[in-house]
């Protein structure tokens, strides 16, 4: 008997793979908005099976169905990578590029239907360096005195939960609740690629960090 | 060579000397016991905590240093490297159970490869041993720095080093 994961991923194949024609920059906007749309629509279908796992009980249907939904996410996030490319807005851009990366990450930490993501994983990283200058990242170092598990609630460390670890449709992840900052260096391989520097001065003037254009100072790029 | 052997502190002594329970056979370090001078500034690494959670659903019996209700405040680095805690090993737990060092290890490698999973680039792992001396007085440290694959290394040395 085929099982609700196989019956589903062929048919989610089949949607990403015919979407994944448009996530390529050179392809018309119009095509990116509407992959984007049909996306969107799997997402929710990955949501409502995920939902109906959780409540079965049964959880590595849960977990499989969190990755769907996290692959789903990440193509998501490559369209909008690339129409933030047509917008002129590389800022943003880097932003869903990395969302795209982080969202692949957590798709193959969920579940092995997400196994085969290596590929696209490279693809997304050559992306980044190909398109982007080398950024400066700024990595914060704190004390964490107090921090909870994202699942169960628990001061985290006391219940079985890992952090990056899948339970009953959940990745788990730390909440820090009381820390106190240290220091924030300066590095070139940071956890999140979202803490970079955006700006620099140059003869007394302030540069976006990624399109050069001069940007007011007292405002954000 | 990627593992540096050096002397370190005696630590059931320093354990003593923190008002911290003295570790009998497997324990998780923090990250400065040997140059704190009062426990109010000892560091966990942050990978402690899942470690430690990951021995107890392995039955790896773990002495926990801290007191009952003591609480040791976690260090949260993000650069992306994975800084593993300092694990200590008795003298008795070698000579008598010789492979409970090769299971914990083979539980943090494991680890690593979870947290590296699908991650491109650099894949760092940092781990530092503490093996008691066979006269239970004294100590090794070997410091590890390198990729995943190289953490096997780490058993057959630690296990070399009590052995000389």
């Amino acid at each position: 008997m085929t099982s609700p994961i196989d019956l589903f991923k062929a048919r989610f194949d089949h949607i990403m793979e015919r979407a994944q024609h448009f996530a390529i920059y050179v392809r018309g906007r119009e095509f990116q908005e509407m992959g984007k749309t049909e996306i969107e629509a799997l997402l929710d279908e990955c949501r409502i099976n995920k939902d109906k796992a959780i409540s079965s009980g049964i959880e590595n249907e849960a977990n499989a169905f969190l990755a769907f939904e996290f692959m789903t996410r990440a193509l998501i996030e490559e369209f909008k990578f690339c129409l933030a490319l047509k917008d002129d807005d590389p800022d943003s851009a880097w932003d869903h590029l990395v969302d795209a990366q982080n969202h692949a990450t957590s798709a193959m930490k969920s579940h092995a239907v997400a196994g085969n993501l290596n590929e696209y994983i490279r693809r997304l990283d050559s992306l980044e360096k190909s398109l982007f200058p080398q950024s400066i990242f700024l990595s914060p170092g704190y004390i964490v005195k107090e921090s909870k598990c994202s699942i169960c609630g628990t001061p985290y460390g006391e219940c079985d939960h890992i952090k990056g670890h899948p339970d009953m449709g959940q990745l788990c992840s730390r909440i820090v609740t009381e820390a106190i900052l240290r220091e924030a260096s300066v590095v070139c391989d940071p956890a999140s690629k979202h803490c970079r520097l955006l700006k620099f001065e140059e003869n007394g003037v302030w540069r976006n960090a990624f399109t050069y254009r001069v940007v007011k100072e007292d405002i954000e790029p | 060579m990627r593992i540096k052997i050096s002397d370190y502190v005696d630590v059931r002594l320093k354990a003593h000397a923190l008002g911290l329970n003295a570790p009998t056979g497997l324990a998780i370090l923090p990250r400065n016991i040997a140059e704190a001078t009062t426990a109010d500034e000892l560091l966990h690494e942050s990978s402690a905590i899942a470690l430690r959670s990951l021995f107890r659903q392995h039955n790896i019996e773990e002495t926990r240093i801290e007191k009952e209700g003591q609480k040791i405040p976690v260090l949260q680095e993000n650069e992306f490297s994975l800084i593993l805690p300092i694990i200590f090993v008795s003298a008795s737990l070698l000579s008598q159970n010789p492979h409970a060092l090769a299971i914990a290890l083979n539980i943090i490698a494991n680890y690593a490869t979870d947290f590296f999973k699908c991650i491109p680039g650099s894949k760092k792992v940092v781990l530092d041993i503490v093996v008691e001396n066979k006269s239970g007085r004294g100590s090794k440290r070997l410091h590890y720095e390198g990729p995943r694959e190289g953490l096997e290394e780490t058993e057959k040395m630690a296990r070399k080093v009590f052995d000389d």
